[in-house]
């Protein structure tokens, strides 16, 4: 090779350099004190006529000046990018683990909940989980001793005091201290005093809703809740509405959404009943609203794919993570 | 509820197919389901007892949803006596409770078997098939909804009367059952006692058996509320009192009274005899103003009047007028809405309009607790620590762990479920702490919190509260103690509390070796502490309430320093029993232009500093805003420090 070869495939070695120990074996094969190309043109510069002397030298030594300064560069381009980390560590391996924390999936549904009403102009109010019979069924139109109380299995504290059975109490409580219009939904948890299985819990959570106003409709209430499903579920759920019997309606409906090819039944609720708002002293000529009621497990559980309910309660971490 | 479709099919021929018939029953009417072969199970709502908990009910509703005509029982002709001079004697003492009292004497030449499409039917619907004179009563109250009952006459001692038990009476009822009956229960008795517990069940002593030729037939009517407590009571609960506890129409003794009589005569070729009737009960028509602007201002549809009524003469409503009159076995209907029901029910929830509602916009808000819940959640995501949720039920044993389980004051529940779920749990610590040792099986650090209610017995009243629980927990070594106290320190300055301090638990905690209450303007907002654990685990609860009466401050700017700061590092050694805390405290207080004091060192360390002694290393920065501090400044304030911290500690100064 001569000068000029020697300098092009020189610089292009450096060039395509990867790492430091590369940069060394090119070194070594142009400038290497025994055998580098470069070394031994240098060295038979003594052997030459003066003339080729005088062509070849300068030349040559130019290029000792120019290759020692490239290596030094390169080598610069090296210990800096080592120094940001690039090379030396090899990207591929897996990332370092952020220690983060996890929501239960109750909540994470419940949120989720909140922010569509929010979205809605529904308010979110909470309320007590012992309750009085008053609230949890007399006001609601579900009076002692009538077999409707049946729907709903009681945990009793005393004769008065008992583990409320549902989210309703908290309309009448709201109702007394409110004036409509207004639309609140009120999340929280129940008690059902019941035998545990797959789909039964002791302890459960329902998400309570009542819009009331002068001139609030059923129809009203379809839009409301489609709506609310749609954002729930996606766009395309598509959502049935069937007749109900509660005592705390009139008329009362039980609201099904289709996934994957099958009706779920996913809540229940209807127009507030004129005994309802006389409990409440509003005029029930005057003043209608509507009100509904869900399961947050039952939700989560159909969004999720969790196949028992009691997995909610078991305290393992194994569980929570995976969300 | 079960019913045979073959029999719904007879009574009324318009019915479609099973599938088709379920669909629609389910969209107009109530949840319907197959329940295999011929039977269907159909829920009947807690005020439709009386007219729908029967086949003739179901199929004159499913008549207005699908045309067609129902045979009417209520019309019937009674059958008159063949049997002349045979009227039961019948009293009833208890006229507040039973209404109405039908009895009729009929006479059997043999009671043999029911035929086959008798008994079919009542397998579809459950029941077994007795003898043809039991299955008959139980088939007239399958198809026309009022509950019979059948005694043996030549078995009756004296006269029938309806009355409350007397104290102490006892009765043996046909499946073997014994009770003890109270005053307030209501019995079918003889001379000779109880024969039967009215509306619920039928004695031993006059039950019809194949030796039977004489019988005597009772259609009656019992107020609910009776016949509801005493079936709770006794936990009694049969076909017929579930019928009458949810309130049924006395019309239906009447008319359940003739079709046994025709069936009597017609399975069992009985010959009909005298009847006895007592009759108390005051039918009234159920008359209402139908105004169907209002229907439409309830529902939201458009529709003209004579849709409407025609939805409510197709469910057998009587139109006089302005008025409509609902059928007589109709006991759910009182008001507009009842009447709006029937309506919608039956035009079809599909065909209603989705219309957004036009209200005045409010701002919508979320209270505070629900506000600050969802903060901590947040927070505590972030800083790495996982939600649970647990039951807010616990055991005595749960409660006993850390001593007498009466310490707690914890809520007892009358009915609980099991002894594991007897209590309402008084703090989220003994669940926390469970949780963290279940789950040091999988991993080796815990990060755990749980946000909810715990209950506790005060000054004989119940008092809710809303709490936050969290711990931390190693599998092995080391001592979470420090990190949880950091958390702490960071979660109330996210939520914007300024002004908090940690002191020594001045309470006893039961579950903690050692802890400190956590302060705020003189309210105790919770604790943390060193849980009784086998692995190294801290807890800590704080208390929503009062962190809600405590959470202010909106953020402020403050100017960036302008002067540069000094930072001075010193050791110190002191005997191991001096905390750190006080000498902290006493650091901070003792210099106005120091600006922040942390310890960034400490070990004890015998051949350094000496037995029984630690070394603790503070770093302290000083700055001014109004000027760059001098060396000398720094090294006056350093001397003061020293200087009292050998004064009230006995601090070397390393």
């Amino acid at each position: 090779m001569n000068v000029a070869e020697i300098r092009k495939s020189a610089l292009e070695d450096v060039k395509k350099a990867k790492n430091v120990k590369a940069l060394e074996v090119i070194r070594v094969k142009y400038l290497g004190r025994k055998d580098g190309e470069l070394t031994k043109i240098l060295r038979s510069l003594k052997d030459l006529s003066v003339a080729e002397r005088k062509e070849i030298g300068p030349a040559a030594n130019e290029l000792r000046g120019d290759l020692e300064e490239a290596f030094s560069k390169k080598l610069k381009e090296f210990s800096a990018s080592s120094k940001r980390g690039v090379v030396g560590i090899d990207i591929t391996m897996p990332g370092k683990k952020i220690a983060v924390g996890h929501l239960h999936p109750l909540t994470i549904i419940e949120n989720r909940i909140k922010e569509i009403f929010n979205s809605l102009n529904f308010s979110v109010v909470e309320g007590p989980e012992a309750e009085t019979d008053y609230y949890n069924f007399d006001a609601l139109n579900i009076p002692a001793n009538h077999p409707a109380r049946d729907m709903w299995d009681t945990f009793w504290i005393d004769s008065k005091k008992l583990l409320r059975t549902h989210t309703s109490p908290m309309q009448i409580r709201y109702m007394e201290k409110h004036q409509p219009p207004f639309q609140i939904i009120v999340p929280g948890r129940v008690f059902r005093f019941e035998a545990t299985d797959a789909s039964h819990e002791i302890n459960f959570h329902q998400v309570e809703g009542l819009m009331v106003g002068e001139r609030v409709t059923l129809a009203n209430f379809k839009y409301v809740i489609t709506e609310f499903f749609r954002q729930f579920f996606g766009p395309g759920t598509h959502v049935r509405f069937r007749p109900s019997y509660f005592p705390f309606v009139e008329p009362g409906l039980e609201v099904d959404v289709m996934l994957n090819g099958n009706w779920l039944e996913v809540m229940g609720a209807g127009m507030v009943h004129p005994k309802v708002f006389d409990a409440v002293r509003y005029n029930p000529r005057k003043i209608r609203g509507f009100a509904f009621g869900m399961g947050l497990e039952r939700l989560a559980m159909i969004k999720y794919k969790i196949p028992d309910i009691r997995l909610f309660y078991s305290g393992d971490l194994r569980f929570t993570n995976q969300f | 509820m079960k019913f045979s479709y073959y029999l719904l099919k007879k009574l009324n021929k318009k019915i479609p197919d099973k599938k088709r018939f379920i669909d629609k029953f389910n969209l107009h009417a109530f949840e319907a389901e197959d329940a295999k072969g011929d039977a269907l199970e159909i829920s009947i709502p807690a005020n439709r007892y009386s007219d729908a908990s029967s086949h003739w009910g179901i199929a004159k509703v499913a008549a207005a949803i699908f045309g067609g005509k129902t045979e009417d029982f209520s019309s019937k002709k009674p059958i008159k006596s063949a049997v002349k001079k045979t009227a039961p004697e019948i009293t009833i003492s208890s006229k507040g409770r039973c209404p109405r009292y039908l009895g009729r004497y009929f006479e059997i030449s043999k009671v043999g078997q029911s035929p086959e499409w008798l008994k079919n039917i009542l397998a579809s619907c459950g029941l077994r098939p007795i003898n043809a004179v039991v299955d008959v009563m139980n088939y007239v109250m399958l198809e026309v909804g009022q509950p019979l009952h059948a005694f043996d006459a030549e078995l009756l001692a004296g006269s029938i009367d309806v009355r409350l038990a007397n104290k102490d009476e006892e009765i043996k009822t046909i499946d073997g059952g014994e009770f003890a009956l109270i005053n307030e229960d209501l019995v079918i008795a003889d001379d000779n006692g109880p024969l039967a517990i009215a509306g619920i069940k039928g004695g031993k002593r006059a039950e019809v058996s194949s030796q039977t030729r004489k019988i005597v037939v009772e259609a009656a009517n019992f107020e609910a509320t009776g016949i509801y407590k005493t079936s709770r009571r006794l936990n009694l609960f049969t076909d017929a009192s579930a019928r009458f506890s949810h309130g049924i129409s006395p019309m239906l003794a009447e008319i359940g009274m003739n079709r046994a009589a025709e069936l009597l005569k017609e399975v069992c070729k009985a010959k009909v005899g005298d009847l006895t009737e007592i009759n108390y009960a005051k039918l009234r028509k159920t008359i209402l103003v139908f105004d169907v602007d209002e229907f439409n201002q309830l529902t939201g549809l458009n529709l003209d009047k004579r849709t409407a009524l025609d939805c409510l003469k197709r469910l057998g409503f009587k139109i006089i007028g302005k008025k409509v009159e609902a059928p007589p076995l109709r006991a759910d209907i009182f008001s507009s809405e009842d009447l709006a029901e029937e309506i919608i029910n039956l035009y079809g929830y599909q065909k209603l309009p989705e219309t957004a509602p036009s209200v005045p916009l409010s701002s919508s808000v979320k209270e505070n607790d629900v506000m600050l819940k969802e903060n901590l959640r947040n927070l505590l995501r972030g800083y790495g620590f996982s939600e649970l949720y647990n039951y807010s039920f616990t055991s005595r044993k749960a409660l006993t762990v850390y001593g007498d389980h009466k310490w707690w004051n914890a809520v007892s529940l009358r009915n609980p479920i099991s002894s594991d779920f007897q209590y309402l749990r008084p703090s989220l610590a003994i669940q926390i702490l469970q949780n963290a040792e279940d789950n040091l099986r999988f991993y080796d650090t815990v990060r755990i919190f749980e946000i909810g209610k715990v209950f506790t017995v005060k000054e004989s009243e119940v008092d809710e509260r809303l709490k936050l629980g969290l711990a931390i927990s190693f599998k092995k070594t080391g001592d979470p103690i420090l990190e949880l106290k950091g958390i702490i320190d960071q979660l109330l300055r996210d939520l914007g509390l300024t002004e908090f301090f940690f002191r020594d638990l001045d309470w006893d905690l039961k579950f903690l070796d050692h802890g400190l209450r956590v302060e705020s303007d003189h309210h105790v907002v919770g604790y943390l502490g060193v849980a009784k654990s086998k692995t190294p685990t801290a807890i800590a609860e704080l208390d929503l309430r009062e962190l809600l009466e405590l959470v202010v401050g909106e953020k402020e700017y403050r100017p960036l320093p302008k002067y540069p700061s000094v930072m001075r590092d010193i050791s110190v050694s002191v005997t191991s029993d001096v905390r750190v805390g006080p000498i902290q405290d006493l650091i901070e207080n003792s210099s106005h232009i120091l600006a922040d004091v942390d310890l960034v060192d400490w070990f004890e360390n015998a051949q350094h500093v000496g037995a029984g002694r630690k070394s603790l290393t503070f770093r302290l920065v000083f700055q001014t805003e109004d000027r760059t501090l001098t060396d000398e400044e720094v090294n006056k304030e350093m001397d003061k420090i020293t200087a009292a911290l050998k004064d009230q500690f006995d601090a070397e100064i390393r």
